[in-house]
């Protein structure tokens, strides 16, 4: 008897709090809270060196994955027989702006994709060819040749609508602490950018110079990577590149970065 | 003993060496298998069992991942702490601290790593400034408040950055090959801090 009555008194609260949460539905979520309101680009906490090397298209070395990129762009592949310019012409005019509004919500998909997995959904749907991994040097080689495109472009993605739950999800991400060392990722990017973790400079982890060639690794590397590599150093369990945990992370940190101007392609030590 | 044959007799005689290094491993191996929930587990086998882990890892990769899944399946058991007015006033370990190897200690980066947020009145290429200097530390500070401030800092400021060093339960998704360990053994927190306690 009692349990019932614990029951029911159970049952009437739940209906309530249900009550009340469609009583809040109505209208657009309000804006996430901005922890960092100036945001500055990793390029600020480069030393001059990378930056030089940066600041110079003949001597940046992500610039030969941009032409592997430019040629791979014009060249059919699958199926279909068709290239990437088959549908969209010349990259200089169509791809402009594209990385500033990446990742993206895709109404087909139901979820939030990233460049790399755009470029993919193209790929396997309309060309017939197949995917290309997530940070392989094909795939850096053609989000760099279409991120360059948008360079100078503010950072401008769109998190209204049926969007903001996977910005919501990204953003819980970011704030969770996680690995042995138990630190969330605004530990080292807002809490102590401008502070040093031995040779490393912490910057406000931007996003707006992916794809970045990284000196360390002398090679062009994907934001995932670097996220994996983030997580790794606190000793976490990191999630796999192109999975849905990271896709929505890289969407809230695109807005993050909100208004800084892509630097695709960033040199990075 | 002609010519052509000595460097073939040297090259046995290593094979045959190495075939004994090898089979007295995998015995390790095999001991540290059979006894790993007592002895990697245990408080005074702790270090023992370490060590023969780190041996296995480097010869016997098969048998050291079984362990590596019992280790991250099961957290081991911390030795047993007290803490009093935010220190923990007794020692974790019978063994008094050494300096000398706490600061080899607090340099390592797969062990203390302190170096990386802390000065540290040493040279050392690079030092990071992501927590306060640790000069003069021990006079500012009671031994038993700075064992608490390496075992579990989170204690006595819970959003702080520092990482707790003695410390398996509430932490999220840790990387599989330190799941279930903390980041340093007791013996390592008391030389860890038998060198804090240098730093006047
Ligand atoms: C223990 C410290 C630490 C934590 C925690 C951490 N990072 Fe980083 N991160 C670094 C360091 C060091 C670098 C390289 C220097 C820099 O740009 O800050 C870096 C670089 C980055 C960059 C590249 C910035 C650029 O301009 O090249 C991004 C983006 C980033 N981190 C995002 C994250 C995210 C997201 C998380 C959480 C999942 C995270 N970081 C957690 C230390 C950390
Ligand atoms: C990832 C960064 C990080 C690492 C690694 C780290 N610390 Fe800390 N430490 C901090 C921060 C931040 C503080 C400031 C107090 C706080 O946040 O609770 C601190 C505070 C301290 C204090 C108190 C200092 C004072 O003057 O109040 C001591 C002692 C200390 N740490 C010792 C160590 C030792 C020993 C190690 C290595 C075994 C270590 N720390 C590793 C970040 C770190």
């Amino acid at each position: 008897m009692a349990r019932r009555a614990a029951f029911l008194a159970g049952a009437g609260a739940a209906a309530l709090a249900a009550g009340l949460a469609l009583a809040q539905a109505p209208g657009p979520a309000p804006e996430p809270h901005r922890t960092i309101t100036s945001p500055e680009s990793g390029r600020n906490y480069a030393t001059p060196e990378t930056l030089a090397i940066q600041d110079d298209d003949f001597q940046n070395p992500a610039f030969l994955w941009v032409e592997e990129g430019e040629q791979a762009w014009n060249h059919p592949a699958g199926s279909a027989g068709q290239s990437c310019a088959s549908c969209h012409q010349d990259a200089t005019a169509s791809m402009r702006g594209v990385r500033a509004r990446y990742p993206a919500y895709n109404a087909a998909k139901g979820r939030v994709v990233t460049l790399e997995q755009q470029v993919n959904i193209c790929r396997t749907e309309r060309m017939g060819a197949p995917e290309l991994r997530i940070d392989s040097r094909e795939l850096n080689a053609m989000t760099a040749f279409i991120g360059l495109q948008s360079r100078g472009m503010p950072m401008n993605v769109d998190i209204s609508g049926p969007a903001r739950p996977f910005f919501d999800r990204g953003e819980e991400f970011y704030n969770t602490r996680r690995g042995q060392l138990d630190m969330r990722c605004g530990s080292c990017h807002e809490d102590n950018y401008g502070r040093s973790l031995r040779a490393d400079l912490l910057s406000q982890g931007m996003s707006n110079g992916f794809p970045t060639y990284r000196l360390k690794e002398q090679r062009v590397i994907s934001l995932q990577f670097r996220l994996q590599g983030c997580v790794n150093d606190v000793r976490g369990e990191p999630p796999a590149m192109g999975s849905e945990e990271f896709t929505n992370l890289e969407f809230y940190l695109a807005w993050r970065a909100q208004g800084l101007p892509v630097e695709t392609p960033s040199v990075r030590r | 003993m002609s010519r052509a044959n000595a460097p073939l007799r040297v090259r046995r005689g290593v094979a045959e060496r190495r075939c004994i290094v090898m089979r007295g491993l995998g015995a390790a191996a095999r001991f540290v298998l059979a006894t790993a929930p007592r002895d990697v587990i245990g408080e005074e086998g702790a270090l023992r069992g370490s060590l023969l882990l780190v041996v296995a890892i480097a010869c016997a990769a098969p048998f050291t991942e079984a362990v590596a899944q019992t280790a991250a399946r099961e957290p081991v058991r911390l030795v047993p702490f007290e803490v009093v007015d935010q220190a923990i006033p007794r020692p974790l370990t019978d063994t008094p601290g050494n300096a000398e190897r706490g600061q080899r200690l607090a340099l390592d980066r797969s062990k203390g790593n302190c170096v990386t947020c802390h000065e540290l009145p040493l040279s050392a290429d690079f030092q990071g400034n992501l927590g306060p200097p640790l000069t003069g530390v021990a006079d500012r500070y009671e031994p038993g408040e700075l064992r608490l401030r390496i075992v579990d800092t989170k204690r006595i400021n819970p959003d702080s950055n520092m990482p707790s060093y003695y410390r398996v339960e509430g932490l999220n998704r840790v990387r599989r090959d330190w799941a279930g360990r903390p980041m340093l053994e007791a013996q390592e927190v008391e030389d860890i801090l038998a060198y804090l306690l240098t730093l006047r």
